[in-house]
């Protein structure tokens, strides 16, 4: 069985070299696609005026927008290299990171997307913690959040623009580090123009491509593996364990997977955040079928690369794979039509980029915005600094990405679970039960960023880990949600006066 | 009942917590851990799913695709956790899958995916939010601030360029 700890850290992005795939049809392709990603850019720049635009896309995205942006900010690069690789290690136990997709997207809609959006109508909330500092009435509480977001912001930036800077080298051949400098750049360049807008508009484009990729490397694996029936036959004969219920995770690794990415998806800023964003909000009703439905679509190559890679192996015609996130790309190369490896390359450089883009954004709001606000100071020119914010983030963790090394892969690790038990109980359960005290929340958010840092960064280092099967991810996503009950049951006296009556409106509606 | 809902999550909370303390016990992780967690998470997921869809104390029909998709997860997972392994001399396919992977793949990972989105659509204006809805809330809202309301209908022009300050 896999320890637990070594796979959480493979979920993390890209860090190793990807093999060299310089081709003119792959390097024209991805010409094209940056192209097309920096003319949105612009043109996202001339609709970007105010603050509200540009963290908020001034409540003015349609349907479909919200649906392919949500989409691609979930996906990442790791869906594409990362995941398929994970497959190939683990088996059926890398499935579990994206098996509860079928309900977080339904589950999202109804515990966050309506109050969400209400609360941008009646306090003109532009972020996260902007919401659980109305919420609570507690800039304490909104500032913790703050910090936590731009802590696993820098550490999940850092180690996709890394992904970005390799998948840049392996496409064009131009070393790391202008890889990982033309990467950011051209994402720095429409971020800090056109901010969320151009970040939404860039995900449609980002979003539509790898939705088709997926589906045609999907096809590509079932004809190399002899179908989905002859690609079993030969693992069970091979590997009995890789198609086992949990792969070769134990089954509490496995389950805290389907935990942790289940409820902790309830968390993720630079998903939830996007519901401040849509103009019409009875359009939400078709929200969790469609992004649903393209998540399920984008996730065929995820599964269907890792297991064909591994059966292409036990027959001979594959080599055992030294680095298991070389599947795709050796795969692409072998295996289908080199105009569409171009596609699935600029698709992996497309999702690496729509990620963090949108953790530039709400990085930048957090330092703009949220830690300020919870010094009891408001920044003037909100876009001006949001424009400065989102450059300095993007310096860093490219300087991060670039000389940090194994720092970067340890950031990384922090970002889900970092995320998940800082957020969910105080901002999924808090805007849901009228009992949940400030206290409450600033003890679950001091719960999950300390158990968050403390226990990943000894294990990183090798001092201390938890046995097999348990996450620090796991554990303290379900401890922060107990704190939170425990500590608001004691201090239910105060539940009435941390909730304003416009906030409890928006809670009941 | 949404007293009923918060216990749940409390409660399941507490189950996936104590499945987790298993493994720090002499030994390894007990057989039943992985019970108590499917059991713990199943639970969890349901009951947050209707604490945020109850309207006025009720989740009205949703009472239906949530008992399912609680019978799906733990009826799933306890068949994945109960079944023998597959042959791999003479393995039967579900559909191209060992009968286990089957049932996580297309019953746990897929089956949900047939009924909670178009449950969600399908009560959309009786559970979530009907026409109006949007209009009364923010009025009521900006009332029991002590204001009157500030901003005009969604979709107005107006409301362009005004993003990013509270009131």
């Amino acid at each position: 069985m896999m320890l637990l700890p070594a796979a959480m850290a493979r979920m993390t992005p890209q860090v190793g070299e990807l093999p060299h795939v310089v081709e003119p049809t792959i390097v024209w392709v991805a010409v094209a696609y940056f192209v097309v990603v920096t003319a949105i850019g612009a043109w996202a720049t001339r609709q970007t005026r105010t603050a509200g635009d540009f963290f908020a896309a001034g409540k003015g995205i349609g349907l479909v927008a919200l649906t392919l942006s949500v989409m691609s900010a979930t996906l990442s690069g790791f869906a594409f290299i990362g995941g398929p690789g994970l497959v190939y290690s683990i088996g059926l136990g890398a499935m579990f990171i994206v098996l509860p997709a079928a309900l977080t997207n339904a589950m999202g809609a109804w515990v966050l997307a309506k109050r969400l959006r209400l609360m941008a109508e009646v306090r003109r909330t532009i972020t996260l913690p902007d919401v659980i500092g109305a919420r609570y009435r507690s800039p304490l509480a909104q500032g913790l959040a703050g910090v936590s977001i731009l802590v696993a912001v820098i550490g999940y930036m850092a180690t996709n623009i890394l992904a970005l800077g390799l998948v840049i080298d392996a496409v064009f051949g131009i070393g790391l580090t202008w890889g990982i400098w033309l990467g950011m750049g051209i994402t720095m360049a429409y971020a800090v123009g056109g901010g969320i807008v151009a970040g939404i508009y860039t995900d449609v484009f980002q979003g539509s491509l790898m939705a088709v990729a997926s589906v045609l490397v999907f096809l590509f694996t079932l004809k190399a593996g002899g179908g989905l029936g002859g690609i079993s036959t030969t693992i069970l004969e091979g590997d009995p364990g890789f198609l086992g219920p949990w792969g070769h995770l134990t089954p509490i690794a496995a389950l805290s997977f389907f935990f942790v990415f289940g409820m902790g998806s309830l968390g993720q800023p630079h998903v939830v955040h996007k519901f401040f964003m849509l103009r019409d909000p009875l359009k939400l009703r078709w929200y969790p079928l469609l992004t649903t439905t393209a998540l399920i679509v984008s996730m065929l190559l995820y599964f269907g690369v890792g297991v064909a890679v591994k059966s292409l192996e036990l027959q001979g015609e594959m080599a055992p794979l030294v680095n298991p996130d070389d599947a795709t790309p050796l795969f692409l190369l072998g295996y289908t039509p080199l105009i569409l490896a171009a596609l699935v390359f600029s698709g992996v450089a497309a999702a690496i980029m729509s990620t963090v883009n949108s953790f530039m954004n709400i990085g930048a709001a957090a330092m703009m915005h949220d830690v300020p606000v919870s010094l009891g100071r408001r920044v003037k020119n909100e876009l001006l600094w949001g424009r400065i914010c989102t450059v300095i983030i993007s310096v860093a963790a490219a300087l991060l990405a670039q000389h940090s090394g194994m720092l970067v892969a340890l950031l990384g690790v922090f970002g889900w679970g970092l995320f998940a038990s800082t957020l969910v109980p105080a901002v999924a359960i808090g805007m849901n039960w009228e009992g949940a005290t400030r206290a409450g929340a600033v003890a679950s958010i001091s719960t999950g960023l300390a158990i968050t840092l403390v226990f990943e960064t000894l294990a990183f280092f090798g001092f201390y880990s938890f046995p097999v099967g348990v996450t620090v991810s796991g554990l303290s996503l379900v401890l922060s949600i107990l704190v939170f009950f425990a500590v608001s049951h004691l201090t239910r006296d105060t539940a009435e006066s941390t909730l304003d009556p416009d906030i409890r409106v928006v809670m009941k509606a | 009942m949404k007293r009923g809902v918060l216990l749940a999550v409390v409660g399941s909370a507490l189950l996936i917590g104590v499945a987790y303390a298993s493994a720090f016990l002499p030994g390894g992780t007990p057989e039943w851990a992985p019970w108590l967690f499917v059991a713990g998470m199943s639970v969890m997921m349901v009951s947050t799913m209707a604490l945020g869809a109850a309207r006025e104390g009720s989740i009205g029909r949703l009472w239906i695709p949530f008992g399912l998709v609680l019978v799906i997860l733990m009826g799933g997972f306890g068949l994945v956790l109960a079944l023998p392994p597959a042959d791999p001399l003479d393995p039967a396919l579900w559909l191209g899958l060992p009968p286990r992977a089957a049932i996580v793949l297309y019953g746990i990972g897929f089956l949900p995916f047939l009924l909670v989105p178009v449950a969600y659509a399908a009560t959309f204006h009786e559970q979530t939010l009907g026409p109006g809805d949007l209009e009364r809330i923010r009025d009521e809202a900006l009332a029991a601030r002590g204001e009157m309301p500030l901003s005009p209908p969604v979709g107005s022009p107006d409301r362009r360029g005004r993003g990013g300050e509270r009131p």
